[in-house]
Protein backbone atom coordinates (compact mmCIF):
# COMPACT_ATOMS: atom_id res chain seq x y z
CA UNK A 1 0.00 0.00 0.00
CA UNK A 2 1.43 3.38 -0.95
CA UNK A 3 0.29 6.99 -0.53
CA UNK A 4 -1.86 6.88 -3.61
CA UNK A 5 -3.83 3.82 -2.57
CA UNK A 6 -7.47 4.82 -2.28
CA UNK A 7 -9.11 1.53 -1.37
CA UNK A 8 -7.25 -1.42 0.03
CA UNK A 9 -8.97 -4.73 0.73
CA UNK A 10 -7.06 -7.68 2.19
CA UNK A 11 -8.27 -11.27 2.64
CA UNK A 12 -11.80 -10.03 3.23
CA UNK A 13 -14.81 -12.33 3.44
CA UNK A 14 -18.42 -11.44 3.99
CA UNK A 15 -21.59 -13.44 4.53
CA UNK A 16 -25.20 -12.60 5.35
CA UNK A 17 -26.12 -14.69 8.35
CA UNK A 18 -24.77 -18.21 8.55
CA UNK A 19 -23.15 -19.97 5.67
CA UNK A 20 -24.38 -17.64 2.95
CA UNK A 21 -20.98 -16.43 1.78
CA UNK A 22 -21.24 -13.57 -0.66
CA UNK A 23 -17.59 -12.57 -0.91
CA UNK A 24 -14.71 -14.89 -0.24
CA UNK A 25 -11.09 -14.02 0.45
CA UNK A 26 -11.17 -10.79 -1.50
CA UNK A 27 -7.98 -8.76 -1.90
CA UNK A 28 -7.38 -5.80 -4.16
CA UNK A 29 -6.00 -2.27 -4.17
CA UNK A 30 -7.40 0.71 -5.94
CA UNK A 31 -4.83 3.34 -6.89
CA UNK A 32 -5.57 7.06 -6.93
CA UNK A 33 -6.82 8.94 -10.00
CA UNK A 34 -7.84 5.84 -11.84
CA UNK A 35 -11.25 5.22 -13.31
CA UNK A 36 -12.29 1.70 -12.49
CA UNK A 37 -15.41 -0.22 -13.33
CA UNK A 38 -16.84 -2.93 -11.11
CA UNK A 39 -18.75 -5.55 -13.08
CA UNK A 40 -20.25 -8.94 -12.41
CA UNK A 41 -23.56 -10.80 -12.59
CA UNK A 42 -26.55 -9.83 -10.44
CA UNK A 43 -26.21 -11.45 -7.05
CA UNK A 44 -22.44 -11.70 -7.50
CA UNK A 45 -21.74 -9.32 -4.61
CA UNK A 46 -21.18 -5.92 -6.28
CA UNK A 47 -23.57 -4.02 -4.04
CA UNK A 48 -22.28 -5.83 -0.97
CA UNK A 49 -18.69 -4.90 -1.81
CA UNK A 50 -19.78 -1.31 -2.39
CA UNK A 51 -21.51 -1.16 0.99
CA UNK A 52 -18.41 -2.59 2.67
CA UNK A 53 -16.24 0.10 1.07
CA UNK A 54 -18.76 2.68 2.32
CA UNK A 55 -18.57 1.21 5.82
CA UNK A 56 -22.27 0.29 5.89
CA UNK A 57 -21.50 -3.42 6.23
CA UNK A 58 -18.79 -5.04 8.34
CA UNK A 59 -16.72 -7.83 6.82
CA UNK A 60 -16.53 -11.14 8.73
CA UNK A 61 -12.75 -11.19 8.44
CA UNK A 62 -9.93 -9.38 6.69
CA UNK A 63 -9.29 -5.66 6.52
CA UNK A 64 -10.72 -2.85 4.46
CA UNK A 65 -9.25 0.62 4.45
CA UNK A 66 -10.23 3.69 2.49
CA UNK A 67 -7.68 6.49 2.25
CA UNK A 68 -5.67 4.56 4.82
CA UNK A 69 -8.43 4.69 7.43
CA UNK A 70 -11.53 2.76 8.48
CA UNK A 71 -14.31 3.13 5.90
CA UNK A 72 -16.65 4.82 8.44
CA UNK A 73 -14.05 7.51 9.01
CA UNK A 74 -13.24 8.27 5.42
CA UNK A 75 -16.72 7.98 3.93
CA UNK A 76 -16.99 11.76 4.16
CA UNK A 77 -14.39 11.93 1.39
CA UNK A 78 -16.56 9.80 -0.89
CA UNK A 79 -19.14 11.25 -3.26
CA UNK A 80 -21.84 8.62 -3.69
CA UNK A 81 -24.40 8.36 -6.45
CA UNK A 82 -27.09 5.78 -5.64
CA UNK A 83 -29.28 3.86 -8.06
CA UNK A 84 -32.22 5.90 -9.27
CA UNK A 85 -34.83 3.26 -8.65
CA UNK A 86 -34.71 3.82 -4.88
CA UNK A 87 -36.33 7.26 -4.95
CA UNK A 88 -39.89 7.97 -3.91
CA UNK A 89 -41.49 9.56 -6.98
CA UNK A 90 -43.90 11.55 -4.80
CA UNK A 91 -41.25 13.27 -2.71
CA UNK A 92 -41.57 17.05 -3.16
CA UNK A 93 -38.07 18.29 -3.94
CA UNK A 94 -36.69 20.18 -6.90
CA UNK A 95 -33.35 19.50 -8.56
CA UNK A 96 -31.54 22.19 -6.58
CA UNK A 97 -32.82 20.83 -3.25
CA UNK A 98 -31.35 17.46 -4.18
CA UNK A 99 -27.97 18.82 -5.26
CA UNK A 100 -27.47 20.95 -2.15
CA UNK A 101 -28.08 17.88 0.04
CA UNK A 102 -24.43 17.08 -0.65
CA UNK A 103 -23.62 19.87 1.82
CA UNK A 104 -25.97 18.70 4.57
CA UNK A 105 -23.18 17.66 6.92
CA UNK A 106 -21.69 21.15 6.85
CA UNK A 107 -24.61 22.82 8.59
CA UNK A 108 -24.83 22.11 12.33
CA UNK A 109 -28.47 23.21 12.10
CA UNK A 110 -30.48 25.76 10.28
CA UNK A 111 -29.87 26.89 6.79
CA UNK A 112 -27.40 26.37 3.99
CA UNK A 113 -24.86 29.16 3.63
CA UNK A 114 -24.18 31.23 0.55
CA UNK A 115 -21.06 29.14 -0.01
CA UNK A 116 -23.11 25.93 0.02
CA UNK A 117 -25.47 27.39 -2.54
CA UNK A 118 -22.57 28.45 -4.75
CA UNK A 119 -21.05 24.97 -4.54
CA UNK A 120 -24.38 23.44 -5.56
CA UNK A 121 -24.77 25.85 -8.49
CA UNK A 122 -21.19 25.21 -9.63
CA UNK A 123 -21.71 21.45 -9.55
CA UNK A 124 -24.92 21.82 -11.57
CA UNK A 125 -23.06 24.02 -14.02
CA UNK A 126 -20.33 21.44 -14.40
CA UNK A 127 -22.87 18.72 -15.12
CA UNK A 128 -24.74 21.01 -17.52
CA UNK A 129 -28.00 20.95 -15.56
CA UNK A 130 -28.20 24.53 -14.19
CA UNK A 131 -31.33 25.16 -16.23
CA UNK A 132 -33.13 22.36 -14.38
CA UNK A 133 -32.57 23.83 -10.90
CA UNK A 134 -36.19 24.66 -10.16
CA UNK A 135 -37.70 21.59 -11.85
CA UNK A 136 -39.52 18.92 -9.85
CA UNK A 137 -37.00 16.09 -9.37
CA UNK A 138 -39.43 13.27 -10.20
CA UNK A 139 -40.50 14.94 -13.43
CA UNK A 140 -36.99 14.78 -14.88
CA UNK A 141 -35.82 12.15 -17.36
CA UNK A 142 -33.50 9.33 -16.31
CA UNK A 143 -30.50 11.03 -17.88
CA UNK A 144 -31.26 14.37 -16.22
CA UNK A 145 -31.73 12.76 -12.83
CA UNK A 146 -28.43 10.93 -13.21
CA UNK A 147 -26.63 14.24 -13.82
CA UNK A 148 -28.39 15.83 -10.85
CA UNK A 149 -27.30 12.95 -8.62
CA UNK A 150 -23.71 13.20 -9.84
CA UNK A 151 -23.84 16.95 -9.19
CA UNK A 152 -25.02 16.17 -5.65
CA UNK A 153 -22.06 13.83 -5.20
CA UNK A 154 -19.73 16.56 -6.50
CA UNK A 155 -20.94 19.13 -3.93
CA UNK A 156 -19.42 16.79 -1.33
CA UNK A 157 -16.03 17.72 -2.85
CA UNK A 158 -15.11 14.06 -3.01
CA UNK A 159 -11.75 12.46 -3.58
CA UNK A 160 -13.43 9.22 -4.59
CA UNK A 161 -16.58 9.21 -6.69
CA UNK A 162 -18.73 6.08 -6.42
CA UNK A 163 -21.38 5.64 -9.09
CA UNK A 164 -23.85 2.80 -8.57
CA UNK A 165 -25.37 1.62 -11.87
CA UNK A 166 -25.07 5.03 -13.54
CA UNK A 167 -26.15 3.80 -16.97
CA UNK A 168 -29.38 2.10 -15.89
CA UNK A 169 -32.45 3.95 -17.29
CA UNK A 170 -30.30 5.97 -19.66
CA UNK A 171 -30.75 6.17 -23.42
CA UNK A 172 -27.73 4.98 -25.41
CA UNK A 173 -27.39 8.44 -26.98
CA UNK A 174 -27.08 10.03 -23.56
CA UNK A 175 -24.55 7.44 -22.43
CA UNK A 176 -21.90 8.82 -24.78
CA UNK A 177 -22.29 12.24 -23.10
CA UNK A 178 -22.01 10.58 -19.75
CA UNK A 179 -18.68 8.93 -20.58
CA UNK A 180 -17.29 12.26 -21.72
CA UNK A 181 -18.28 13.83 -18.39
CA UNK A 182 -16.64 10.97 -16.52
CA UNK A 183 -13.46 11.53 -18.52
CA UNK A 184 -13.43 15.19 -17.42
CA UNK A 185 -14.00 14.32 -13.78
CA UNK A 186 -11.37 11.60 -13.78
CA UNK A 187 -8.68 14.26 -14.04
CA UNK A 188 -9.59 15.41 -10.52
CA UNK A 189 -10.63 12.30 -8.63
CA UNK A 190 -10.69 8.54 -8.49
CA UNK A 191 -13.86 7.13 -9.97
CA UNK A 192 -15.39 3.75 -9.23
CA UNK A 193 -18.34 2.77 -11.42
CA UNK A 194 -20.57 -0.19 -10.66
CA UNK A 195 -22.42 -1.81 -13.49
CA UNK A 196 -23.93 -5.13 -14.49
CA UNK A 197 -23.65 -3.87 -18.03
CA UNK A 198 -20.40 -4.74 -19.77
CA UNK A 199 -20.95 -1.95 -22.28
CA UNK A 200 -19.76 0.38 -19.55
CA UNK A 201 -16.31 -1.06 -20.07
CA UNK A 202 -15.60 1.73 -22.42
CA UNK A 203 -12.72 3.96 -23.27
CA UNK A 204 -10.80 5.71 -20.52
CA UNK A 205 -11.54 3.04 -17.97
CA UNK A 206 -8.22 1.77 -16.76
CA UNK A 207 -9.23 -1.49 -15.15
CA UNK A 208 -12.18 -3.69 -14.46
CA UNK A 209 -12.95 -5.26 -11.10
CA UNK A 210 -14.81 -8.49 -11.68
CA UNK A 211 -16.97 -9.44 -8.71
CA UNK A 212 -18.52 -12.86 -8.56
CA UNK A 213 -17.99 -14.25 -5.06
CA UNK A 214 -14.30 -13.73 -5.64
CA UNK A 215 -12.72 -10.57 -7.00
CA UNK A 216 -10.24 -10.19 -9.84
CA UNK A 217 -8.83 -7.05 -11.36
CA UNK A 218 -8.13 -6.89 -15.06
CA UNK A 219 -6.60 -4.00 -16.95
CA UNK A 220 -9.00 -3.21 -19.76
CA UNK A 221 -6.35 -4.07 -22.36
CA UNK A 222 -6.28 -7.69 -21.23
CA UNK A 223 -10.02 -8.23 -21.22
CA UNK A 224 -11.02 -10.92 -23.64
CA UNK A 225 -13.66 -13.52 -24.16
CA UNK A 226 -12.18 -16.12 -21.85
CA UNK A 227 -12.00 -13.80 -18.84
CA UNK A 228 -15.57 -12.69 -19.38
CA UNK A 229 -16.65 -16.28 -19.68
CA UNK A 230 -14.89 -17.14 -16.47
CA UNK A 231 -16.66 -14.26 -14.71
CA UNK A 232 -20.15 -14.89 -15.93
CA UNK A 233 -19.87 -18.59 -16.44
CA UNK A 234 -21.11 -18.52 -20.01
CA UNK A 235 -20.41 -16.98 -23.38
CA UNK A 236 -21.13 -13.33 -23.90
CA UNK A 237 -20.57 -11.13 -26.87
CA UNK A 238 -18.01 -8.58 -25.96
CA UNK A 239 -18.03 -5.36 -27.89
CA UNK A 240 -14.65 -3.76 -27.51
CA UNK A 241 -14.66 0.00 -27.90
CA UNK A 242 -11.54 1.54 -29.30
CA UNK A 243 -9.55 3.07 -26.56
CA UNK A 244 -6.16 3.73 -25.15
CA UNK A 245 -5.37 1.51 -22.22
CA UNK A 246 -3.01 1.95 -19.37
CA UNK A 247 -0.60 -0.89 -18.88
CA UNK A 248 -1.03 -1.42 -15.15
CA UNK A 249 -0.02 -4.66 -13.55
CA UNK A 250 -2.30 -7.61 -13.94
CA UNK A 251 -3.23 -8.77 -10.45
CA UNK A 252 -5.28 -11.76 -11.49
CA UNK A 253 -3.62 -14.88 -10.13
CA UNK B 1 -72.43 31.65 9.29
CA UNK B 2 -73.33 34.86 11.15
CA UNK B 3 -74.44 32.84 14.10
CA UNK B 4 -71.03 31.16 14.16
CA UNK B 5 -69.15 34.47 14.03
CA UNK B 6 -71.38 35.88 16.79
CA UNK B 7 -70.66 32.84 18.91
CA UNK B 8 -66.94 33.38 18.37
CA UNK B 9 -67.11 36.84 19.92
CA UNK B 10 -69.71 36.04 22.55
CA UNK B 11 -68.12 36.67 25.97
CA UNK B 12 -70.65 34.24 27.48
CA UNK B 13 -69.14 31.21 25.74
CA UNK B 14 -65.34 31.43 26.03
CA UNK B 15 -64.93 27.68 25.40
CA UNK B 16 -66.00 28.27 21.84
CA UNK B 17 -63.18 30.73 21.29
CA UNK B 18 -60.69 28.37 22.94
CA UNK B 19 -61.83 25.59 20.61
CA UNK B 20 -61.52 27.74 17.53
CA UNK B 21 -58.10 29.18 18.37
CA UNK B 22 -56.61 25.91 19.56
CA UNK B 23 -57.65 24.41 16.20
CA UNK B 24 -55.99 27.26 14.31
CA UNK B 25 -52.82 27.18 16.43
CA UNK B 26 -52.43 23.40 16.36
CA UNK B 27 -52.83 23.41 12.58
CA UNK B 28 -49.32 24.82 12.29
CA UNK B 29 -47.89 21.68 13.89
CA UNK B 30 -50.29 19.42 11.95
CA UNK B 31 -49.15 20.84 8.62
CA UNK B 32 -45.43 20.60 9.28
CA UNK B 33 -45.29 17.24 11.02
CA UNK B 34 -48.02 15.82 8.77
CA UNK B 35 -45.82 16.60 5.77
CA UNK B 36 -42.87 14.72 7.28
CA UNK B 37 -45.12 11.79 8.25
CA UNK B 38 -46.57 11.51 4.76
CA UNK B 39 -43.28 11.88 2.88
CA UNK B 40 -41.39 9.54 5.23
CA UNK B 41 -44.36 7.11 5.06
CA UNK B 42 -44.80 6.56 8.79
CA UNK B 43 -48.58 7.07 8.96
CA UNK B 44 -49.11 3.78 10.76
CA UNK B 45 -46.57 4.68 13.40
CA UNK B 46 -48.55 7.86 14.04
CA UNK B 47 -51.69 5.70 14.31
CA UNK B 48 -50.10 3.42 16.90
CA UNK B 49 -48.84 6.40 18.91
CA UNK B 50 -52.30 7.94 18.96
CA UNK B 51 -53.92 4.79 20.30
CA UNK B 52 -51.26 4.49 22.99
CA UNK B 53 -52.28 7.97 24.12
CA UNK B 54 -55.45 6.44 25.60
CA UNK B 55 -53.24 4.36 27.89
CA UNK B 56 -51.56 7.52 29.15
CA UNK B 57 -54.82 9.40 29.57
CA UNK B 58 -56.36 6.43 31.42
CA UNK B 59 -53.35 6.10 33.73
CA UNK B 60 -53.39 9.84 34.48
CA UNK B 61 -57.14 9.83 35.27
CA UNK B 62 -56.76 6.75 37.47
CA UNK B 63 -53.82 8.16 39.44
CA UNK B 64 -55.48 11.54 39.76
CA UNK B 65 -58.61 9.96 41.26
CA UNK B 66 -57.01 7.30 43.45
CA UNK B 67 -53.81 9.07 44.59
CA UNK B 68 -55.48 12.49 44.78
CA UNK B 69 -52.82 14.00 42.52
CA UNK B 70 -54.88 17.01 41.54
CA UNK B 71 -52.11 18.42 39.33
CA UNK B 72 -52.09 15.40 37.08
CA UNK B 73 -53.97 16.55 34.03
CA UNK B 74 -54.77 13.83 31.46
CA UNK B 75 -52.75 15.75 28.86
CA UNK B 76 -49.53 15.00 30.81
CA UNK B 77 -50.34 11.30 30.67
CA UNK B 78 -51.03 11.69 26.96
CA UNK B 79 -47.64 13.35 26.32
CA UNK B 80 -45.77 10.71 28.35
CA UNK B 81 -47.52 7.78 26.65
CA UNK B 82 -47.05 9.27 23.18
CA UNK B 83 -43.32 9.85 23.68
CA UNK B 84 -42.84 6.38 25.20
CA UNK B 85 -44.67 4.75 22.29
CA UNK B 86 -42.62 6.74 19.77
CA UNK B 87 -39.33 5.72 21.36
CA UNK B 88 -40.31 2.04 21.65
CA UNK B 89 -41.35 1.86 17.99
CA UNK B 90 -38.26 3.83 17.00
CA UNK B 91 -35.81 1.55 18.80
CA UNK B 92 -37.58 -1.58 17.59
CA UNK B 93 -37.46 -0.47 13.96
CA UNK B 94 -33.81 0.62 14.26
CA UNK B 95 -32.35 -2.21 16.31
CA UNK B 96 -34.46 -5.30 16.67
CA UNK B 97 -35.08 -7.71 13.86
CA UNK B 98 -38.76 -8.03 14.77
CA UNK B 99 -41.20 -7.34 12.02
CA UNK B 100 -41.88 -3.66 12.45
CA UNK B 101 -45.53 -3.75 11.44
CA UNK B 102 -46.25 -6.50 13.96
CA UNK B 103 -44.78 -4.39 16.77
CA UNK B 104 -46.76 -1.35 15.61
CA UNK B 105 -49.98 -3.37 15.61
CA UNK B 106 -49.27 -4.84 19.04
CA UNK B 107 -48.52 -1.45 20.60
CA UNK B 108 -51.61 0.01 18.93
CA UNK B 109 -54.03 -2.34 20.69
CA UNK B 110 -52.11 -2.84 23.95
CA UNK B 111 -52.04 0.94 24.53
CA UNK B 112 -55.76 1.09 23.90
CA UNK B 113 -56.48 -1.90 26.18
CA UNK B 114 -54.48 -0.35 29.03
CA UNK B 115 -56.41 2.89 28.68
CA UNK B 116 -59.79 1.21 28.78
CA UNK B 117 -58.83 -0.85 31.86
CA UNK B 118 -57.54 2.23 33.70
CA UNK B 119 -60.68 4.18 32.84
CA UNK B 120 -62.90 1.29 33.99
CA UNK B 121 -61.06 1.17 37.32
CA UNK B 122 -61.16 4.95 37.84
CA UNK B 123 -63.74 5.88 40.49
CA UNK B 124 -66.54 8.14 39.27
CA UNK B 125 -67.79 8.60 35.73
CA UNK B 126 -65.26 9.16 32.93
CA UNK B 127 -66.46 9.83 29.44
CA UNK B 128 -64.06 7.83 27.27
CA UNK B 129 -65.99 8.88 24.17
CA UNK B 130 -64.67 12.43 24.28
CA UNK B 131 -61.09 11.13 24.16
CA UNK B 132 -61.80 8.61 21.43
CA UNK B 133 -63.83 10.82 19.14
CA UNK B 134 -62.70 14.23 20.34
CA UNK B 135 -64.64 17.14 21.65
CA UNK B 136 -62.85 20.32 20.89
CA UNK B 137 -65.50 22.25 22.82
CA UNK B 138 -64.06 20.76 26.03
CA UNK B 139 -60.75 22.60 25.48
CA UNK B 140 -60.08 24.74 28.53
CA UNK B 141 -57.91 27.82 28.91
CA UNK B 142 -55.25 25.56 30.39
CA UNK B 143 -55.47 23.18 27.40
CA UNK B 144 -55.12 26.11 25.03
CA UNK B 145 -51.90 27.11 26.80
CA UNK B 146 -50.59 23.54 26.49
CA UNK B 147 -51.49 23.49 22.80
CA UNK B 148 -49.53 26.71 22.29
CA UNK B 149 -46.47 25.41 24.17
CA UNK B 150 -46.37 22.13 22.21
CA UNK B 151 -46.98 24.05 19.03
CA UNK B 152 -44.01 26.35 19.57
CA UNK B 153 -41.79 23.38 20.49
CA UNK B 154 -42.70 21.38 17.38
CA UNK B 155 -42.39 24.43 15.16
CA UNK B 156 -38.96 25.40 16.48
CA UNK B 157 -37.48 21.92 16.07
CA UNK B 158 -39.07 21.29 12.69
CA UNK B 159 -37.77 24.56 11.27
CA UNK B 160 -34.38 24.30 12.95
CA UNK B 161 -33.68 20.88 11.48
CA UNK B 162 -35.57 21.36 8.21
CA UNK B 163 -32.61 20.66 5.93
CA UNK B 164 -31.47 17.65 7.93
CA UNK B 165 -34.97 16.16 8.03
CA UNK B 166 -35.38 16.75 4.31
CA UNK B 167 -32.10 14.98 3.51
CA UNK B 168 -32.87 12.06 5.86
CA UNK B 169 -36.43 11.61 4.58
CA UNK B 170 -35.45 11.86 0.91
CA UNK B 171 -32.38 9.63 0.90
CA UNK B 172 -31.46 8.06 4.21
CA UNK B 173 -28.42 6.19 2.89
CA UNK B 174 -26.90 9.29 1.34
CA UNK B 175 -27.49 11.30 4.53
CA UNK B 176 -25.80 8.57 6.55
CA UNK B 177 -22.80 8.63 4.21
CA UNK B 178 -22.54 12.38 4.74
CA UNK B 179 -21.98 11.69 8.41
CA UNK B 180 -25.52 12.57 9.54
CA UNK B 181 -26.75 10.69 12.61
CA UNK B 182 -29.75 9.23 10.82
CA UNK B 183 -31.00 7.30 13.87
CA UNK B 184 -31.11 10.46 15.98
CA UNK B 185 -33.17 12.34 13.41
CA UNK B 186 -35.53 9.40 12.97
CA UNK B 187 -36.19 9.26 16.72
CA UNK B 188 -36.53 13.05 16.88
CA UNK B 189 -39.05 12.92 14.06
CA UNK B 190 -41.04 10.23 15.90
CA UNK B 191 -41.01 12.37 19.08
CA UNK B 192 -42.26 15.39 17.15
CA UNK B 193 -44.94 13.14 15.69
CA UNK B 194 -45.85 12.03 19.22
CA UNK B 195 -46.27 15.62 20.46
CA UNK B 196 -48.33 16.50 17.40
CA UNK B 197 -50.51 13.44 17.97
CA UNK B 198 -51.32 14.75 21.46
CA UNK B 199 -52.42 18.05 19.94
CA UNK B 200 -54.53 16.16 17.41
CA UNK B 201 -56.18 14.08 20.12
CA UNK B 202 -57.49 17.26 21.76
CA UNK B 203 -58.96 18.40 18.44
CA UNK B 204 -60.39 15.29 16.74
CA UNK B 205 -59.91 12.44 19.21
CA UNK B 206 -57.72 9.33 19.15
CA UNK B 207 -59.54 7.38 16.47
CA UNK B 208 -59.38 10.14 13.86
CA UNK B 209 -55.84 11.40 14.45
CA UNK B 210 -54.33 9.79 11.37
CA UNK B 211 -56.87 11.43 9.10
CA UNK B 212 -56.19 14.99 10.23
CA UNK B 213 -52.45 14.37 10.31
CA UNK B 214 -52.23 12.98 6.79
CA UNK B 215 -55.14 14.33 4.73
CA UNK B 216 -54.02 17.98 4.58
CA UNK B 217 -50.49 16.85 3.66
CA UNK B 218 -51.85 14.37 1.13
CA UNK B 219 -53.87 17.10 -0.60
CA UNK B 220 -50.95 19.54 -0.42
CA UNK B 221 -48.51 16.94 -1.75
CA UNK B 222 -50.38 16.79 -5.05
CA UNK B 223 -49.80 20.46 -5.72
CA UNK B 224 -46.34 21.05 -4.25
CA UNK B 225 -42.94 20.64 -5.81
CA UNK B 226 -40.97 21.46 -2.68
CA UNK B 227 -41.17 20.30 0.90
CA UNK B 228 -41.70 23.72 2.50
CA UNK B 229 -44.44 24.57 0.02
CA UNK B 230 -46.17 21.34 0.94
CA UNK B 231 -45.90 22.33 4.61
CA UNK B 232 -47.33 25.81 4.07
CA UNK B 233 -50.21 24.47 2.02
CA UNK B 234 -50.91 21.73 4.59
CA UNK B 235 -51.00 24.33 7.37
CA UNK B 236 -53.51 26.45 5.45
CA UNK B 237 -55.64 23.41 4.58
CA UNK B 238 -55.52 22.13 8.14
CA UNK B 239 -56.65 25.53 9.46
CA UNK B 240 -59.45 25.52 6.91
CA UNK B 241 -60.58 21.97 7.74
CA UNK B 242 -60.65 22.54 11.51
CA UNK B 243 -62.33 25.95 11.43
CA UNK B 244 -64.82 24.93 8.74
CA UNK B 245 -65.51 21.74 10.71
CA UNK B 246 -66.15 23.67 13.92
CA UNK B 247 -68.37 26.15 12.09
CA UNK B 248 -70.44 23.45 10.36
CA UNK B 249 -70.74 21.39 13.52
CA UNK B 250 -71.94 24.48 15.40
CA UNK B 251 -74.50 25.47 12.78
CA UNK B 252 -75.87 21.96 12.23
CA UNK B 253 -75.38 20.64 15.75
CA UNK B 254 -73.04 17.82 14.70
CA UNK B 255 -70.06 16.41 16.64
CA UNK B 256 -67.00 18.52 15.76
CA UNK B 257 -64.29 15.82 15.28
CA UNK B 258 -66.12 13.74 12.67
CA UNK B 259 -67.28 16.89 10.87
CA UNK B 260 -63.66 18.08 10.51
CA UNK B 261 -62.59 14.67 9.23
CA UNK B 262 -65.42 14.43 6.71
CA UNK B 263 -64.57 17.85 5.28
CA UNK B 264 -60.88 16.81 5.03
CA UNK B 265 -61.78 13.45 3.44
CA UNK B 266 -64.10 14.98 0.84
CA UNK B 267 -61.47 17.59 -0.02
CA UNK B 268 -58.89 14.84 -0.51
CA UNK B 269 -61.25 12.96 -2.81
CA UNK B 270 -61.85 16.10 -4.88
CA UNK B 271 -58.13 16.87 -5.08
CA UNK B 272 -57.36 13.35 -6.34
CA UNK B 273 -60.10 13.59 -9.00
CA UNK B 274 -58.98 17.07 -10.02
CA UNK B 275 -55.39 15.93 -10.35
CA UNK B 276 -56.38 12.91 -12.45
CA UNK B 277 -58.45 15.04 -14.82
CA UNK B 278 -55.75 17.73 -15.06
CA UNK B 279 -53.08 15.13 -15.82
CA UNK B 280 -55.08 13.33 -18.49
CA UNK B 281 -55.91 16.68 -20.15
CA UNK B 282 -52.26 17.61 -20.19
CA UNK B 283 -51.40 14.21 -21.58
CA UNK B 284 -54.02 14.52 -24.32
CA UNK B 285 -52.81 18.01 -25.24
CA UNK B 286 -49.19 16.99 -25.39
CA UNK B 287 -50.05 14.04 -27.64
CA UNK B 288 -52.31 16.10 -29.87
CA UNK B 289 -51.24 16.02 -33.49
CA UNK B 290 -48.33 13.70 -32.97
Amino acid sequence: MNDKTVVSVKNMSFSYGSGNTVLENVSFDLVGNETVCMVGPNGGGKTTLLNIILGLLKPDCGTVSVFGEKPEKSRIKIGYMPQQSQFDADFPVNAFDVVIMGRVSRIPFGRYSKKDKEAALNAMDEMGVSALASRYFSALSGGQRQRILIARALTCEPQLLLLDEPTANIDPGVQEDFYMKIEDLSKRMTILLVSHDLGVVSRKISSVICVNRTVNIHPVSRLNGSIIQEMYGHDLDLVRHDHICSEKGHIHE
Amino acid sequence: MNEFINALFDPQIPFFRYAFFSGIAASVAFGIVGTYVVTRRITYIAGAISHCVLGGIGAALYLKATMKWEWLDPIYGAVAAALAAALIIGFVSLKAKQREDTVIGALWSVGMALGIIFIAKTPGYVDAMSYLFGNILLVSRHDLAMVLILDVLVLTLAIFFYNKFQAVCFDEKFARLRGINVEFYYLLLLCLTALTVVLLVTVVGIVMVIALLTLPAAVAGQFSSRLWKMMLLSIVLSMFFTSAGIAVSYESNLPSGPTIILIAGVSYLFSVCYKKIACSKKWRNSNHGS
